[in-house]
């Protein structure tokens, strides 16, 4: 999504990192010191520059607690800016994330700083979509799960090796999405519960490790240990915990633990891609969906929520169909519905009634989006599907999702 | 309007020729008959406009129409003539401003502004204007006040100069009503030392005193004339005597009388200059004293140069009214003009010289700024004082000023152009950040700046630029008042209209003879966009969204008249066009080619298109004119006396289109020019060409006054007792079934509430049980929901068990199939179709010759024939209640829209409805966008635009449910309303917005066509 973020200090304008898509050619330093300073002069005159854009990019300006400017340029999609402003939160969460809230808002070395930020490149890469593939953890600001029926086998494993960490905070995570996770987890805040999925999943795979994190909203300036261990490939299980146990202490631990769970492992990484459990059939001309809890800031999406075969003549690849959702979701959410992402209400609130559904038609997929509770539920379908039968479908759909007990979402 | 059987003319030009004009149309219906005089004039009036051309008198004022605009010409050949007459009580009065600055002359006829525009009901002066039978027919007309007010602009300004010369002295009594004259008629010494015999003595109040802070910084020391420094220091320019001219104007005596009793006489008063601001000083002033000492041409030099920055008094009498005009035009001095800075300090007044032979009445009119009062009725004071609490600015930079001193730190080098002109914000304060901006994104992403957003006290606005090489356009509003969305459609029609007005957006800005018609152009435009009239005259809410989206649609208002309507309009239009003035042209000119080619031409009436013969394009520039100018407003609001436009254009399908033209054709080069003549309610638009098969003249052109007259005459064709367009016109927009009938949101829920038991549900699965035959199956398809469906669980339920049926029945079909299945025969495609072109055939309408209202309509009766009860309205919604609160149409092929008339729209009426409308629009305009926005896709070429997404495909429909919970009193369940927005384009060039309940489910698709039959 995005092609460029430049990090700067606010105080005095010095850059602290830039980074910039792959196939790009990094921005020069006068360039960088012209788009800091429009900003920067427009302050001076007490004018927030807030976005700019182009027929196809946008830029958007960003300052926190007066230390630090994130810019970023991204591809302009025709969205509300919510969708952006909330990947530069994330950005600058992260960095919290990895270095404390004091260390970012008191640059006293920039050149040291400089030195202890490099650590969220790969995180912040992740945020912004710059490398890898661009999930939707960041879009929609809430953690992305997989509901498999081994899960309520798998809370219990969790919870036993949860304990003999010593620990409340306990996640296992499947392919990057969460699958079960301690209670404690999930009463921490959305940024945290995105920005802990996708550290994992920016950092590159390995047995088990140790890392300080900070957690931006509820301990931004106690460091935490967070412990990983993978199980199997794709599969890892991790633990925030204090000073103890260390990690040769726990690692012993982890086959002790595992070991009975590894089928039930196997089986649900099967589903890795398919994400809710195959008992329930959806519509056959359903081409992906995404369901998101604003309550308990989850997620659910499926890409692939038909076997192969339904469909010979499959119109949109997976990869289209992730595409297409989340330029669903961005078009609606900040200007007809409200989200979990933050500043998405703005724009829905300037209707005087509220928007429960939304529908498009293209000439190779339509779209519905609908809104029950805390309940978002937005559906891609083939083009065959009539128009007038996407609603009933979208609420059957809805409910089939909600009231199956192995989808806690 | 009476049959012009008879045309008495006071005027008996010597040669003149009574000719007879019938026309009959295809089916021998009498159009026209016409007996005309031609007059043969030969330039007694205005030579320098019709050297020896022949009048054509088709129509009753073909005289009247060049005396009363033709002074009004501008220098370059533009014209902007209107003349109101307005049909209520208000009676202030538009004076006009007389000056003559040619010769020794000055004659002014300096009407003080101030509050006194009320005119009791004087008339008389009108009398002369009027062709007798006009003012017959007008009185005929009780619709209209006879107080008859007129607003006459002279190229833009208020300069009606009525003053005959016929020698030195030539100056007789002006029989001005007395009650009009705020200065009373005094004695007046003119530079020729003659005394003219005046009502009333001097007074005292006819001297002026005014304070005002001499501008130091604007002179430099070098500085030496009095008459510089009054120009420079207070913005007075004061009237140069050409030595010259005078002395053969002269006897000896005089001229040496001139020399010790010259005054000292405002000639002009410089835009943001103190003077200016004062709004106490207008040209024709008489500067007497400064500071209590008096003024002289001998010590004038020597006074002004001992000026300092202190306060100075000026002493001013004002002139006195002097002229013989026997009907001196109502019509008012300009209101104080907002004070102005142009960088380069554009005097738009200069002294025209006069020719010899041409009386000089004729002066290079000051291009005015009251078209806004004109067009508007909006004060132009009041206009900037608005402007001046909204963060909005207009302005034209430049990023290759020369570099700006050092020693002053706010210089305004760099702007080149800026309306308000001395408006102070912060947009101007951080214009040096827009362009930074603009000049360092294009590095970054290959592409221009279009918009950017930046917030100052909490307030956001958007700012929207185009950028012109190393030059800037920018536009910023407050986000409170105009979305973004329209930002931006205002940013891309101002660019299109300021193309086709002066070619390019550079030399619009860069010229500086083009600057007092942007000045008028933006504060239009400003008017428009920032303050949206309706709002100010209804104080409503749900008006805004209303009319940003309708100011959005780059297309006008179409009213749907009956065929037989319809065919007299082309009718009448396609006679102008042909250009067969035959029996109009005198022998000569026959055999010669036509000055101008008529490319098309397009009528309005009201806010309302009824006919469009131009080019699709060429149509938008010409509505683009008309919007821009809200011209269609002040049609739709007043009747209007007189209106003639004359203008150049470029149109953009000649000038501004790089596709190349098909192989072995060219477009003739050539100039182009709009002619809008405006009548009562109607406007006529022409684009003339020059040029091709045309007589090549000279640019500029003035407007031909054959053509104006021929333009008006096609006007009154449609005002001839067998056309009585107007009438129709009317009877359509007040007609009820003039369009899909409408309902109320409020019924609705009312409905809801009464209707609460009786709701007689039929399962689906019943239906399913019992195959019926297609014409009994719809009306039972209207029984099967409980109507109206309440609460909404049931809907759901219900629109699950049936659609899902459907659905299994007619998977991997397309979308009509299924729709065709349910619906019966009766409402698929093919029987629509059917029904549709029935209505529209012969038969049909036959038998509603006489009725001029809803032929076209009767889709419907074919449909209500098999409903139980007989439905008059017309209804493109299914279920056996109107669920349909708005429909608009717009069809880009032809650039109209279709929206109901505000007829239609005040039977459903309410506080509710008002929401449903206000999201309606809203969701509209935000649909619209989206739609558009997807358009260019093809164009881009930038790699990282590659990824594949909703973005880069046609969007064909989109549709939001919006809900409305009405808590109840005594816990009883809230009641709902939901209803559908859903916008749908169909094949890229046809757009329909509708919004409806949601009881029933709807197909789009359905319902597009149907409105598109029904309408």
């Amino acid at each position: 999504m995005a092609c460029y973020l430049v990090c700067l200090t606010t105080a005095g304008g010095v850059p602290l990192f830039t980074r910039t898509a792959d196939d790009l050619k990094p921005l020069p330093f006068p360039v960088i010191g012209s788009i800091n300073g429009v900003h920067m002069f427009g302050s001076s005159h007490d004018v927030t520059l807030q976005s700019t854009t182009t027929e196809d990019a946008k830029i958007i300006w960003k300052v926190f607690h007066d230390s630090i400017t994130l810019i970023t340029i991204a591809q302009n999609d025709d969205v509300d800016d919510c969708h952006y402003s909330n990947l530069l939160n994330l950005t600058f969460n992260a960095m919290v994330l990895l270095v404390g809230i004091e260390e970012v808002t008191n640059i006293k070395n920039v050149e040291k700083f400089k030195r202890e930020i490099k650590v969220c490149y790969n995180l912040v890469d992740r945020i912004l979509g710059i490398m890898g593939t661009w999930g939707f953890s960041q879009l929609t600001n809430t953690a992305e799960t997989i509901a498999a029926p081994e899960n309520a086998v798998l809370q219990n494993f969790l919870d036993a090796f949860t304990e003999a960490a010593e620990s409340v905070y306990g996640c296992l995570f499947i392919d990057g999405k969460i699958a079960v996770a301690t209670k404690k987890w999930w009463s921490l805040s959305a940024n945290e519960l995105v920005l802990l999925s996708l550290l994992l999943s920016s950092l590159t795979a390995c047995t088990s490790r140790d890392i300080p994190v900070y957690l931006p909203d509820n301990h931004p300036t106690v460091p935490h240990r967070l412990m990983t261990f993978q199980l199997t490939r794709g599969i890892d299980v991790v633990v925030i915990c204090g000073p103890s146990p260390s990690l040769p202490e726990l690692e012993p631990e982890i086959l002790r633990f595992w070991k009975p769970a590894y089928d039930s492992l196997r089986s649900v990484l099967k589903l890795s891609s398919r994400n809710f459990p195959a008992n329930i059939a959806l519509d056959h001309n359903t081409l992906g969906f995404l369901l998101i809890n604003k309550e308990t800031n989850r997620c659910l999406c499926s890409i692939n929520p038909t076997f192969s075969g339904g469909h010979p003549d499959e119109t949109l690849s997976s990869s289209q169909r992730r595409e297409v959702l989340k330029s669903f979701y961005k078009r609606m959410v900040g200007t007809f519905f409200s989200s979990v992402v933050p500043g998405s209400d703005s724009g829905p609130s300037e209707f005087s009634h509220q928007t429960m559904e939304s529908y498009i038609t293209t000439e190779t997929h339509k779209c519905y989006a609908l809104m029950s509770g805390p309940h978002q539920l937005f559906v891609v379908y083939s083009d065959s599907i009539p128009t007038y039968a996407m609603r009933s479908i979208t609420h059957k759909t809805l409910a089939l999702l909600t009231k199956d007990r192995n989808i806690s979402v | 309007m009476k049959k012009h059987s008879e045309t008495s003319l006071e005027q008996s030009a010597p040669r003149s020729r009574m000719t007879r004009r019938v026309r009959f149309n295809s089916r021998g219906h009498l159009l026209q008959y016409q007996n005309g005089l031609y007059s043969t004039k030969y330039g007694e009036e205005n030579p320098q406009l019709c050297p020896g051309r022949i009048f054509a008198l088709s129509a009753l004022r073909d005289n009247k129409c060049q005396e009363n605009w033709g002074p009004y010409v501008h220098k370059q050949g533009d014209l902007f003539y209107l003349d109101v007459k307005q049909d209520n009580k208000s009676k202030y009065q538009q004076r006009g401003h007389v000056s003559d600055w040619s010769s020794n002359h000055h004659v002014e006829q300096s009407l003080n502004s101030g509050n006194s525009y009320t005119h009791s009901g004087d008339h008389s002066h009108l009398e002369n204007n009027n062709q007798p039978l006009y003012t017959k027919s007008s009185a005929a007309e009780t619709k209209y006040n006879k107080n008859e007010v007129q607003v006459s602009g002279s190229g833009y300004k208020h300069f009606k100069p009525k003053i005959l010369f016929s020698d030195q002295n030539m100056l007789k009594e002006n029989d001005f009503n007395s009650e009009n004259c705020v200065e009373s008629d005094t004695h007046k010494k003119l530079g020729n030392g003659q005394i003219l015999s005046s009502s009333c003595p001097p007074s005292e109040d006819k001297i002026k005193h005014v304070y005002l802070v001499p501008n130091i910084r604007n002179c430099c020391s070098s500085d030496k004339s009095g008459i510089i420094l009054c120009e420079k220091l207070f913005g007075i320019v004061l009237c140069q005597y050409n030595q010259r001219t005078p002395q053969h104007m002269l006897n000896g005596s005089t001229l040496e009388k001139l020399a010790r009793e010259r005054k000292i006489i405002v000639q002009d008063v410089l835009q943001a200059s103190p003077a200016k601001q004062s709004a106490q000083i207008f040209r024709g002033d008489m500067l007497v004293c400064l500071n209590d000492i008096e003024l002289t041409w001998v010590n004038l030099d020597e006074i002004f140069r001992s000026i300092t920055n202190r306060p100075v008094k000026l002493t001013f009498q004002l002139p006195v009214v002097i002229g013989p005009d026997k009907n001196p035009p109502p019509s008012r001095v300009p209101p104080p003009l907002p004070p102005k800075t142009y960088p380069h300090k554009v005097s738009t007044c200069t002294v025209v010289p006069t020719s010899p032979h041409q009386p000089p009445k004729k002066q290079r009119p000051q291009l005015g700024d009251n078209i806004l009062q004109l067009v508007s009725g909006e004060d132009k004071s009041r206009l900037v004082l608005f402007l001046k609490n909204i963060m909005c600015a207009v302005m034209y930079l430049t990023l290759d000023s020369p570099e700006p001193e050092e020693s002053s730190e706010n210089t305004k080098e760099d702007i080149v152009y800026q309306f308000p002109c001395d408006l102070e914000n912060k947009l101007v304060d951080v214009r040096g950040l827009f362009l930074t901006l603009c000049g360092t994104v294009p590095d970054i992403t290959g592409n221009n700046v279009k918009c950017c957003t930046i917030s100052h006290k909490g307030q956001t606005i958007h700012v929207v630029f185009i950028r012109e090489g190393q030059d800037l356009f920018l536009m910023g509003f407050p986000q409170s008042r105009v979305p973004l969305a329209f930002c931006e459609v205002v940013m891309k029609e101002m660019h299109r209209l300021l193309k086709v007005l002066f070619g390019s957006v550079v030399s619009a800005f860069r010229s500086p003879k083009f600057r007092v018609q942007l000045d008028q152009l933006f504060s239009l435009t400003l008017h428009t966009v920032l303050l949206n009239p309706d709002i100010i005259q209804h104080g409503t809410n749900s008006s805004i969204p209303a009319q940003v989206f309708f100011e959005s649609i780059t297309g006008a208002q179409r009213l749907i008249l009956t065929q037989e309507n319809m065919l007299l309009c082309d009718e009448i239009l396609s006679e102008f066009e042909a250009a067969d003035f035959d029996e109009f042209m005198e022998e000569e000119d026959l055999f010669e080619r036509r000055t101008f080619t008529v490319l098309g031409t397009c009528l309005y009436y009201k806010e309302y298109l009824l006919c469009n013969h131009l080019p699709v394009s060429d149509f938008q520039d010409v509505h683009l004119f008309v919007k821009y100018h809200s011209l269609l407003q002040l049609m739709g609001r007043k009747s209007v006396e007189d209106l003639v436009i004359w203008r150049e254009m470029f149109p953009t399908r000649r000038c501004h289109c790089r596709e190349a033209p098909p192989p072995g054709y060219t477009e003739p080069t050539g100039h182009w020019f709009l002619l809008l003549v405006g009548m009562k309610h109607f406007l006529l638009g022409t684009l003339l060409e020059m040029g091709g098969c045309t007589k090549t003249r000279n640019i500029p052109l003035s407007p031909d006054p054959f053509y104006v007259s021929q333009a008006k005459a096609t006007l009154l064709q449609f005002e001839t007792d067998d056309v009585a367009m107007a009438q129709c016109c009317e009877k359509r927009l007040t007609a009820e079934s003039s369009g899909p009938t409408l309902v109320s949101a409020d019924s609705m829920l009312l409905g809801i509430k009464s209707k609460k038991e009786d709701g007689s549900f039929i399962s689906p699965a019943k239906v399913q049980e019992s195959p019926k035959s297609p014409t009994i199956l719809s009306p039972t398809y209207t029984l099967l929901f409980k109507w109206p469906l309440s609460p909404n669980n049931d809907t759901n339920t219900g629109l699950t068990e049936e659609s899902s049926d459907q659905y299994r029945g007619g998977s991997n079909s397309d979308v009509s199939t299924p729709i065709m299945k349910r619906h019966g025969s009766r409402l698929s495609y093919g029987s629509n179709d059917s029904a549709g072109s029935g209505s529209s055939s012969g038969p049909h309408n036959k038998g509603k010759l006489g009725s001029k209202s809803g032929s076209v309509f009767d889709v419907n009766s074919n449909n209500s024939a098999i409903h139980p009860e007989p439905y008059k309205v017309i209804r493109v919604t299914r279920g056996c209640q109107n669920t349909l609160f708005h429909a608009v149409q717009f069809d880009s092929v032809e650039g109209v829209f279709i929206s109901p008339t505000p007829q239609a729209m005040a039977v459903s009426q309410g506080h509710l409805h008002g929401q449903v409308l206000f999201n309606f629009y809203k969701s509209c305009l935000q649909i619209r966008n989206s739609f558009h926005s997807n358009l260019p896709q093809q164009a881009k070429l930038n790699p990282r635009n590659l990824k594949w997404g909703v973005n880069s495909m046609c969007l064909q429909e989109q549709g939001l449910l919006f809900s409305y919970v009405q808590p109840q009193e005594n816990k009883k369940t809230p009641i709902t309303l939901t209803y559908w927005v859903v916008g749908r384009i169909l094949q890229q060039d046809k757009e329909l917005y509708v919004c409806f309940h949601e009881s029933i489910p709807q197909s789009t698709v359905e319902l597009a066509f149907r409105v598109g039959f029904g309408t």
